[in-house]
């Protein structure tokens, strides 16, 4: 047998289908990660209940400790059974924000250990707190030094988004499945599809360097 | 619909089965993936061109895909120009693969970390690059 590209070509219609598809779930994904990463993180900080902190903590080491996959199945067929029977395109966003945001909130938390105190001081003896404190002075610091690990986070959703292939979400590699299903090439297909991942998330990881230099800038 | 865990008692045996499995591609994978690894590592600090660029798109690429298109990859390429391995080998040598990227981008963390100094002095001593590399750095690295 020979690399046909002509199947590849013949596909590429319908793959880039596929990753807009892929590239609204991460987009979702990481949008909602963030924020309840960035809520995580201040409840942590600002209310720092014992037993908050508690939960917080098990919820982050359960996300480590186990395989994506499995957390994708688990709100894909337990939650049906609470009677919350959400679709496949929901869940997936759903385990992947749930999944992501355990990581967000560990990278904010770093970030905001490199927000030096005296802006905290500074802020405050100016009359600055509450939201404003939050909003205006401690955030925006904490996000621009966490930018380099959040692009990367972001990354590593695109990349989760494959998964949901195995829960019918109809995203890049289960177009290209279809596909080759249908055709019996999957080495031309889906080696269409390594491409176009690998493109997506070479270029948002280079993407990382544009962020910096731009908010460094707006910085000055 | 209620949850039954008694299902466990029937099937526990099965899936220790399945874990075990799992710890044996594992430790496989870091056995190949390891010293794999480490060829990557020294061949993205190399002076020649070529296994420059060789190692450094290697890691990209396996970096900046998602791992269960690597594994896809692996089961259909490899049957594709007529190599023929069960599928746990072909998972096994797919996640070696991909791990390797990783691993090569910890020792390359782990090398840099180490002082140039170290470096500059074994060369200084009448080491050949290799030497150094060999006894000064790598074992600081592993450290």
């Amino acid at each position: 047998m020979k690399f046909d590209l002509n199947y590849t070509i013949d596909a590429l219609p319908r793959l880039l289908e596929g990753a807009t598809v892929t590239v609204q779930v991460a987009l979702l994904g990481f949008l909602f990660s963030i924020t309840l990463g960035t809520i995580i993180v201040l409840t942590r900080t600002t209310l720092n209940w014992r037993i908050l902190n508690g939960i917080i903590a098990v919820y982050v080491s359960f996300i480590r400790g186990t395989p994506l996959m499995i957390q994708i199945f688990l709100v894909y067929y337990v939650l049906p059974i609470t009677g919350l029977n959400l679709g496949a395109f929901t869940s997936g966003i759903l385990a992947i924000t749930l999944n992501s945001a355990a990581f967000v909130s560990e990278i904010l938390r770093g970030g905001l250990t490199s927000v030096p105190k005296g802006q905290f001081e500074a802020a405050k003896s100016l009359g600055v707190s509450g939201v404003a404190l939050w909003g205006r002075v401690i955030l925006p610091q904490t996000f621009i030094a966490s930018i380099p690990p959040l692009v990367n986070e972001f990354t590593q959703v695109l990349k989760a988004t494959a998964l949901l292939s195995i829960i019918t979400v109809v995203e890049l590699l289960r177009v290209s499945q279809q596909i080759y299903s249908a055709n019996y090439h999957p080495v031309e297909i889906l080696s269409g599809a390594f491409v176009i991942y690998f493109l997506l998330c070479f270029f948002v990881s280079r993407g990382s360097v544009l962020l910096e230099n731009h908010w460094r800038v707006r910085r000055a | 619909m209620a949850l039954d865990f008694s299902i466990f008692v029937e099937y526990g045996p099965r899936l220790l089965m399945g874990f075990w499995l799992t710890i044996k591609i594992v430790i496989a994978a870091i056995i190949l993936g390891m010293p794999w690894g480490l060829v990557l590592a020294l061949g993205r600090r190399s002076r020649f061109l070529i296994p420059r660029l060789a190692a450094t798109s290697f890691v990209e690429i396996f970096r900046n895909t998602p791992f269960i298109i690597q594994v896809f990859l692996f089961f259909y390429v490899l049957p594709f120009y007529g190599i023929r391995f069960p599928a746990e080998y072909v998972g096994t040598l797919a996640l070696a693969a991909f791990g390797s990227a990783y691993f090569a981008e910890i020792i390359r963390g782990g090398i840099d970390a180490v002082s140039k100094g170290q470096l500059e002095s074994a060369r200084a001593i009448g080491m050949s690059d290799w030497q150094a590399m060999k006894n000064i750095v790598l074992p600081q690295t592993f450290q």
